[in-house]
């Protein structure tokens, strides 16, 4: 399994289902979900060959108007910090 | 300031969309809009059941390109369309889907026909709404006609409560041409095209494979133009059908499980595969890990969620069609590329691989010869449209449509019930050409009530039902796969559907006798309305060439 991260902002909260159902669908298992005005923080576990399937397919929702994939920074990429998320485009 | 109720706020902006026609079931919650339609130049056509509605609209988007409106009323007339919104969805298919609701003050209290629309669309529409303010219905339909028919298109679900319909707005329809978020017309870089091009440059064996997303996005002249320069052999998949010039000498097929023989030995041989609009569907590849093993892939999808979703690509272009085919052509000129034309015939001389039917001792009709002689009558001008199952896969393998509008079939979702429906959708969108319906006696029997719509309206369109007393895929598997053990696929004593026919006014004729076929075929075509040909065919006639569900195209298997 493959750990994701994404920050997404939401034409509605409403659509929160929609995006877990999605998550569901892939063979995602959502471990972390935090959402409040309109912006949600999402942690999953994908299956590693189905993993680039997820930002994508999350994009197409129209209700998902910005996505952005996080990465985790190793160690000794970031001197001093336990791990750093790192936004790409 | 003039006001307009809810239900004329959708009528208006479906006509301003260009809606001549739509398709529908009333009901206690959609009853207001339906008293609106009686005031708008709308042709409103009443089917008789809620899941033809949506076949018939889809037909209706397929044959035109047009958005295709289907209305339902609450619970049960909207749980019925499901089965549409999903084929819509699967194909991609512009539809708008209006449902009626209880009131909003009712909504979540289990009122007489309430059903939570929202939450049974969501995964099967490309959007959905659910209104619960009259103001809001402005915007709300703008941007539900602007995503059915944009981008990818696809089924939009707008659940229209009582009171909303009744109510009235002042406000006007906004012109929606983007929407945060949503990149309704990729266009590709010069670049990225660059990068496709030199593949091609470099290639000796490419095959060119088009799908649906070529008639979306209305990019059929390019790719004829594109075509007739490149000159590497072309492969349609089921919803690609049409998109090649007829007269184009190096069109193999179609690939896959069902496909010509040269088409599927082109793609285990090629050494770059040219991906137009598809989705590298399972029925498509075959066994992934054996898929095209030398091929380079490029890839031109409008949905960025297909490039590299199943098959990894060696260029990416996230692009509308027309648009990429548009920046691509010049790059032939400038920059030219091989002859690749003894690959072309080399690949067309492996021959089709298609079965030919023979005669039986008993008389009964050869399903495959009956279809040869349909589509030599017919032409490419007529549109065909078919149910699912064995019927189509034989269609799908002869047809020659002049255009991607001219063949109309339940690609991705393999909805049985669809022939029928969808061929009358297509009529009312294109009343001057010729419609034929080709249907097994399954799925036939899933929307046949909808003779009596076809009867109303007076549509000429011919109906061909291939009558082998079998749910003939499923039977086919179970002799192949299943060591032939029949179960739950006998049609014996299906009913004489030629005096059903009659019995709904429509002129119907039984074809039993292999000679006779050639004179009851034209009989059937030229008759003056809507005509039936129930076609009594021989029994255990299997399809090849079949790919076995799980094999690579390599495997592919041309007898029993």
């Amino acid at each position: 399994m493959k750990s994701l991260t994404f920050a997404m902002k939401l034409r509605h909260m409403s659509a929160l289902p929609k995006v877990l159902m999605l998550c569901q669908r892939l063979g995602g298992m959502v471990t972390y979900l935090s959402a409040a005005d309109g912006q949600a923080n999402l942690v999953l576990l994908a299956p590693r060959d189905r993993a680039h399937r997820f930002a994508p397919q999350l994009r197409r929702l129209i209700d998902v108007t910005e996505l952005t994939e996080l990465h985790v920074v190793g160690v000794n990429a970031q001197p001093g910090r336990a791990r750093k998320l790192v936004r790409t485009a | 300031m003039a006001t307009r109720t809810g239900s004329k706020v959708v009528i208006d902006a479906l006509v301003d969309a260009g809606v001549t026609t739509v398709f529908g079931y009333p009901g206690g919650a959609i009853m207001p809009f339906y008293d609106a339609l009686l005031d708008s130049p709308l042709e409103h056509i009443l089917v008789r059941h809620e899941q033809s509605a949506t076949h018939a609209a889809d037909g209706y988007a397929r044959a035109t390109g047009r958005l295709g409106v289907c209305i339902a009323t609450s619970g049960p007339g909207a749980t019925n369309l499901i089965t549409g919104i999903g084929t819509a969805a699967m194909d991609s298919t512009p539809l708008l889907c209006i449902t009626g609701q209880v009131p909003t003050s009712l909504i979540g209290t289990d009122a007489f026909q309430e059903t939570d629309v929202p939450g049974i669309v969501t995964a099967i529409s490309k959007h959905y709404y659910q209104v619960h303010s009259v103001d809001e219905l402005p915007e709300v339909i703008a941007e539900a006609i602007f995503i059915a028919t944009s981008g990818r298109p696809g089924p939009v679900v707008l659940d229209l409560p009582k009171d909303v319909q009744i109510a009235s707005t002042a406000r006007r329809c906004p012109r929606i041409t983007e929407l945060e978020g949503y990149n309704a017309r990729p266009k590709c870089t010069l670049s990225t095209i660059r990068t496709a091009h030199e593949l091609l440059r470099a290639a000796h064996k490419p095959v060119v494979v088009v799908g649906g997303g070529c008639k979306l996005s209305g990019a059929t002249e390019h790719f004829r133009t594109w075509c007739t320069r490149v000159q590497a052999p072309v492969i349609t998949t089921l919803n690609g059908i049409g998109s090649v010039d007829p007269e184009y000498p190096g069109w193999l097929g179609m690939p896959g499980m069902h496909g010509h023989r040269r088409s599927n030995r082109a793609l285990t041989e090629c050494d770059l595969i040219v991906a137009l609009g598809i989705r590298f569907d399972d029925r498509v590849t075959g066994k992934l890990a054996t898929f095209a093993p030398n091929a380079r892939i490029v890839h031109v999808d409008i949905d960025e969620a297909e490039l590299s979703k199943l098959v990894t690509v060696d260029a990416a272009v996230h692009s509308d069609l027309a648009e990429a085919l548009a920046a691509w052509i010049p790059l032939l000129d400038s920059d030219p590329i091989p002859d690749f034309r003894a690959w072309r015939d080399a690949a067309m001389a492996v021959g089709d691989g298609l079965t030919v039917g023979v005669a039986s001792a008993d008389g009964k009709v050869a399903p495959t010869t009956l279809l040869d002689r349909l589509v030599a009558m017919i032409g490419g001008e007529a549109i065909v449209t078919t149910d699912v199952g064995q019927h189509q896969m034989w269609a799908a393998q002869r047809v020659r449509p002049n255009s991607p509008m001219n063949f109309i079939t339940s690609g991705g979702a393999g909805t049985m019930g669809f022939g029928l429906p969808s061929a009358m959708g297509a009529q009312m969108a294109r009343p001057h050409d010729r419609v034929c319906a080709i249907v097994g006696d399954g799925g036939f029997q899933m929307t046949m009530a909808e003779m009596a719509t076809i009867r109303r309206c007076n549509l000429p369109l011919k109906i061909l039902i291939m009558d082998n007393k079998y749910l003939g895929m499923v039977r086919q598997w179970q002799e192949m796969f299943f060591a032939n053990r029949y179960s739950g696929v006998d049609l014996s004593d299906n009913p004489d559907f030629a005096a059903l026919a009659r019995v709904y006014g429509i002129e119907a004729v039984t074809l039993n006798e292999a000679e006779r076929m050639d004179e009851t075929l034209a009989a059937w075509w030229n008759a003056d309305g809507p005509a039936l040909l129930h076609a009594i065919c021989q029994l255990e006639e299997n399809v090849f060439p079949m790919v076995p569900a799980g094999a690579g195209l390599a495997d592919m298997v041309e007898s029993a």
